[in-house]
């Protein structure tokens, strides 16, 4: 009873099926591919490139990024018909995009920029797991030793903007007030990432050898106010450890 | 020559899910993010969730329509039915990555519906005696039954005229997905 009547390709199934493709159809042609969009595109607006502010205000233009997969030319040519400033930096190591291609990355513009995430989703997303920073940084990469192995990509890439990070020692570690005038901010000449004094050599302040090898002090022991003031009253009660009989 | 069985295919089903729930648990543990649904392992999902899905509506309407496909019992097709038509949608869930725009949502909202519209259907279809071989018995088992009979029947007649028109739409609806993926995002290349 139900055999003769039921089953996918009865009448009402396949006038449900025509009806359901007319109005596929019929919605695509109106609105484009929109129907198949994942999400909504970024609206992060900017200086006009191609005469697009942003993503967003093209939105319904779908071929303007994505062109058939029988075209050989793919995504990442629609990409860079508008942002011709990277285009320029591929064949330039000294540039972010450069370096990177220069130091070995691959993947499509996609890789590290998807869209599609919503209007105010962050344009970069960089997965540390498949980024070699060793590798990377312009106009030399930036290899990550040390202290600053493991720390959050945002320490020194705010708000997930990775182009001209800086990169001296200051713009993330200021100098101390104690520092400023008496040492230079060629950090590297005292410190490195993972000794604080690796280069440091102490001047001779007693004539003899350094306080630091003669006696183990630390650098509070004789700067207590500041690195430009120094006292040896902790271990010398005369102030006066270069004096006769070994000082006092 | 009344079926009485439990639900082995229903536990069955829910033992893939729970596998398959796990490997995927695991993927997100690894990469500390939920599957793209363009990525290798979002598109496998996907993929073969909806072959499952479309084995589900196949080959049980197939079987049950040809006049020349008669191997099988209609009842081990119906618990494969049921197997398939729960995995695959199950699958085709982890494959949205939790995100429902567009025709894609819909699609998955069509999923949801009819795998509901499916457990409705399977409390009706059981109410009606069957022979063992899954075909409904003609005469009532008893002149009492037969009120309740008629009602189960007809109740089953209205379900397959909801449950049947959902899976076309839900299947044309994925066939323009699928078109739309491959010509926008064939490897997003």
């Amino acid at each position: 009873m139900e055999k003769s009547r039921l089953g996918c390709l009865t009448r009402s199934g396949l006038i449900i099926a025509v009806l359901a493709i007319l109005v596929l159809s019929a919605v695509l042609i109106v609105w484009g591919g929109v129907l198949f969009s994942p999400g909504p595109l970024n609206a992060q607006s900017g200086k006009p490139l191609g005469g697009v502010s942003s993503h967003a205000v093209i939105g319904s233009r779908c071929s303007a990024c994505h062109s058939p997969f029988w075209d050989a030319a793919g995504m990442a040519s629609l990409c860079m018909k508008c942002h011709t400033d990277i285009t320029a930096q591929q064949f330039d190591s000294q540039t972010l995009h450069g370096s990177l291609l220069a130091g070995g990355m691959s993947g499509s513009c996609w890789s590290c920029h998807p869209d599609h995430r919503g209007t105010n989703a962050t344009l970069t997303f960089i997965d540390p797991a498949h980024f070699s920073h060793d590798k990377l940084g312009y106009p030399t990469p930036f290899p990550l030793t040390g202290a600053h192995v493991g720390l959050a990509c945002t320490r020194c890439h705010a708000n997930n903007i990775f182009i001209n990070t800086p990169r001296d020692c200051v713009s993330c570690h200021p100098e101390p007030a104690s520092h400023v005038g008496q040492f230079s901010t060629n950090c590297v000449q005292c410190h490195s990432t993972s000794n604080w004094n690796a280069n440091f050599a102490h001047p001779d302040a007693c004539g003899r050898r350094s306080c630091l090898e003669h006696h183990g002090a630390t650098c509070a022991d004789c700067h207590p106010v500041n690195d430009s003031t120094a006292t040896c009253t902790k271990c010398h009660r005369n102030n006066n450890p270069g004096g006769d009989g070994g000082g006092g | 020559m009344l079926r009485r069985t439990g639900n082995p295919e229903v536990w069955f089903a829910l033992l893939a899910m729970l596998l398959i729930g796990g490997v995927y648990a695991v993927v997100v543990w690894q990469t500390k993010a939920i599957p793209a649904a363009a990525g290798l392992f979002g598109h496998l999902l996907g993929i073969v969730g909806f072959l499952l899905m479309l084995m589900t509506e196949i080959l049980y309407s197939l079987r049950k329509r040809s006049r020349l496909a008669r191997w099988g019992r209609m009842s081990d097709w119906l618990q494969f039915h049921i197997f398939t038509g729960l995995v695959g949608p199950f699958m085709v869930l982890l494959h949205t990555s939790w995100k429902f725009n567009g025709l894609a949502g819909a699609l998955t909202l069509l999923t949801i519906i009819i795998v509901a519209s499916g457990f409705v259907g399977r409390y009706i279809y059981t109410r009606i005696p069957r022979t063992v071989e899954g075909v409904a018995l003609e005469s009532p088992a008893g002149e009492t039954q037969s009120a309740a009979l008629a009602r189960s029947r007809k109740a089953l007649s209205v379900w397959y005229a909801v449950h049947i028109p959902i899976g076309i739409t839900l299947f044309v609806a994925a066939f323009f997905h699928i078109a739309g993926a491959l010509y926008y995002a064939t490897l997003l290349h």
